[in-house]
């Protein structure tokens, strides 16, 4: 466990290195926060409400959103690609080492320090644009983090398996940019999923991005019922194991493919 | 016992073929060819423990490949490989903590930061203790002059510098096997010979087994006893890389001097195939068993000879003309 505390202080290290890079991603985030605000501003204006959502309760979604992105969506197992791609992999093979594991350090190392950003882009933006947000009732919070934790842990490993395709392809982007378009349309990051209510609701939670930002913000803000919650978790952990146990396959059978170009 | 042992190990890469050309590329989109490149075929060696073997071929023979299986990177297509008692590519701990593989031109250093944070960070990856690591990474620092540097990031680092402190981080573990693919490569001479001489006194004192491929005759040369040849996925010759001379070399060589008057092409021809021509000096090669002959000849001539030496064909040629014959 220690090598892999190591590399998480290593990465945090580095991320800090380039300071620019993380401002400039910090504010691209601002301005999409920014841009959300608005929209649902306009939107409310009038009426101070949307579909079953009071304006509130949106604002409390969309600044939430803000803070589960940086904490779920993360870029290290994005890289996996490259690195498969480059022969930095076969530099993880060498080593009594787990690349999974590793990369996984490398991403909360990465998720923690963007946390950091985003709770303090938050509440300041709060602040000077005079939002107020809903309360959870003290009965969801432990669901809420559970939630939490389980998105971050099924997003990196639903991105490690679309990265693992290059062992095959050396054009694993194509399928990323799928995965990636899916992913912020289909998981709630822009907008609750609830909104679109029919049948492309019941499309979209059948998918394992429904429980990504969606799910827990919907927890929070009680639209969903408390039996229905642990449900949800229970398909949430599902997914995760169906998708663990397809990292398992696809790596062994990768790794017989892996022909450690670029070394 | 061998360290190394490995039995007609082969490695077949696919590929799809691409033609060249932007119609070819959209053809390409809806049927494509697969093709296959026989990588490594069949090899067989074995080493034991302490020696230091240079593995030489040209760009393609398979040499990094082979490097590659025998780190448990690859999966063969065929064949067995042991080392240390291990089947590298099953890749365990138990393994991974007795080997190390540097490559030249690959760096295995975190870029961004000081060497020093890699060291650590190899430090929990290896499992060293606190003791061990202080003591070996102190004596691999000074024997290699690298301690002003270990707090400058890596990208700003020269060259050479870099390639000692990979060294430095993949030995701290004191691995019993060491693979070095081109350690050398792109270093001015002055580098070059500094990291030379620490492989060689490394191999010397802590009797680590190493296999060495590397494209400058120097470095095997100058360190290995024992050369593998591997060309075309084959090998070629495996054995002391004197006794190559004598095996590959039908020829020797002889350079004469002349004094003042020099001699002409004419005169000098009929002794031997002319390598070299000045008036004032020859290099002529002659069959083996001919060449006492062939400089007693030149002597009893009416030539102004000044000076006479007969020298076994440089290595480097008797390698090139290996590679050339097969091709």
């Amino acid at each position: 466990m220690k090598k892999y505390w190591a590399i998480f202080k290593i990465s945090w290290q580095r991320q800090l290195t380039y300071r620019l890079n993380l401002l400039m991603g910090r504010l691209r985030n601002i301005i999409v926060l920014l841009l959300l605000y608005y929209v649902w501003l306009s939107l409310t204006l009038t009426s101070g409400k949307f579909s079953s959502y009071s304006q509130i309760e949106l604002f409390t979604y969309v600044f939430g959103a803000n803070l589960l992105r940086s904490v779920i969506f993360g870029s290290q197992s994005r890289q996996t690609a490259s690195e498969i791609n480059d022969g930095t992999f076969s530099i993880y093979l060498l080593r009594p080492l787990n690349h999974f594991g590793a990369v996984f350090a490398r991403e909360l190392a990465e998720r923690s320090l963007y946390l950091f950003f985003a709770v303090i882009e938050t509440l300041v933006l709060a602040f000077l644009l005079g939002v107020k947000f809903a309360a959870p009732a003290p009965a969801t919070l432990s669901p809420i983090i559970l939630c939490v934790l389980l998105s971050l842990c099924l997003y990196f490993v639903l991105s490690y398996l679309v990265s693992m395709l290059a062992f095959w392809t050396r054009e694993a982007d194509g399928p990323r940019f799928l995965f990636e378009w899916l992913l912020e349309f289909s998981s709630g990051a822009y907008f609750p999923l609830d909104i679109l209510r029919g049948l492309i609701f019941t499309a979209l939670s059948c998918l394992p991005f429904f429980y990504l930002i969606y799910f827990p913000l919907s927890i929070y803000l009680g639209k969903i019922a408390h039996g229905r919650i642990w449900l949800g978790l229970g398909i949430e952990t599902a997914w995760l194991a169906l998708s663990l146990w397809l990292i398992y396959v696809v790596w062994r059978r990768g790794l017989k493919k892996f022909t450690g170009e670029g070394i | 016992m061998p360290i190394i042992e490995v039995k007609n190990l082969s490695k077949t890469y696919e590929y799809y073929k691409k033609e060249p050309g932007f119609i070819q590329s959209l053809k390409g989109l809806f049927r494509r060819e697969k093709l296959y490149a026989q990588a490594v075929s069949e090899i067989n060696f074995s080493i034991e423990e302490g020696e230091l073997v240079g593995f030489l071929g040209p760009n393609g023979a398979g040499k990094t490949t082979t490097l590659k299986m025998l780190s448990g990177i690859l999966h063969p297509s065929g064949g067995e490989a042991r080392v240390l008692g291990y089947v590298p590519w099953k890749r365990q701990a138990a393994y991974q903590k007795q080997f190390a593989l540097i490559m030249g031109q690959k760096n295995q250093l975190w870029w961004d930061l000081p060497a020093m944070e890699s060291f650590i960070l190899n430090k929990e990856i290896y499992e060293i203790p606190d003791a061990e690591f202080g003591k070996n990474l102190d004596e691999l620092v000074d024997l290699l002059g690298v301690r002003e540097i270990l707090s400058v990031p890596v990208r700003k680092l020269s060259l050479g510098q870099r390639m000692k402190c990979e060294l430095i981080a993949a030995l701290l573990h004191k691995p019993r096997v060491l693979f070095l693919d081109e350690p050398t490569i792109g270093l001015d001479v002055v580098a070059q010979k500094n990291i030379r001489d620490f492989i060689k006194r490394y191999n010397r004192e802590k009797k680590t087994t190493i296999i060495l491929t590397s494209h400058y005759m120097e470095d095997i040369k100058e360190l290995c006893e024992r050369v593998i040849i591997i060309d075309h996925s084959r090998i070629l010759y495996d054995g002391k890389l004197a006794e190559l001379i004598n095996k590959y070399a039908a020829h020797k060589q002889l350079t004469v001097t002349f004094n003042d008057h020099g001699v002409s092409r004419e005169q000098v021809e009929r002794f031997g195939e002319l390598a070299e021509f000045s008036p004032y000096k020859i290099v002529i090669r002659v069959e083996r068993s001919k060449a006492k002959d062939a400089a007693a000849a030149i002597l009893a001539s009416e030539l102004p000879v000044d000076d006479i030496l007969i020298d076994e064909v440089e290595i480097d040629e008797v390698v090139r003309r290996i590679f050339k014959n097969t091709r």
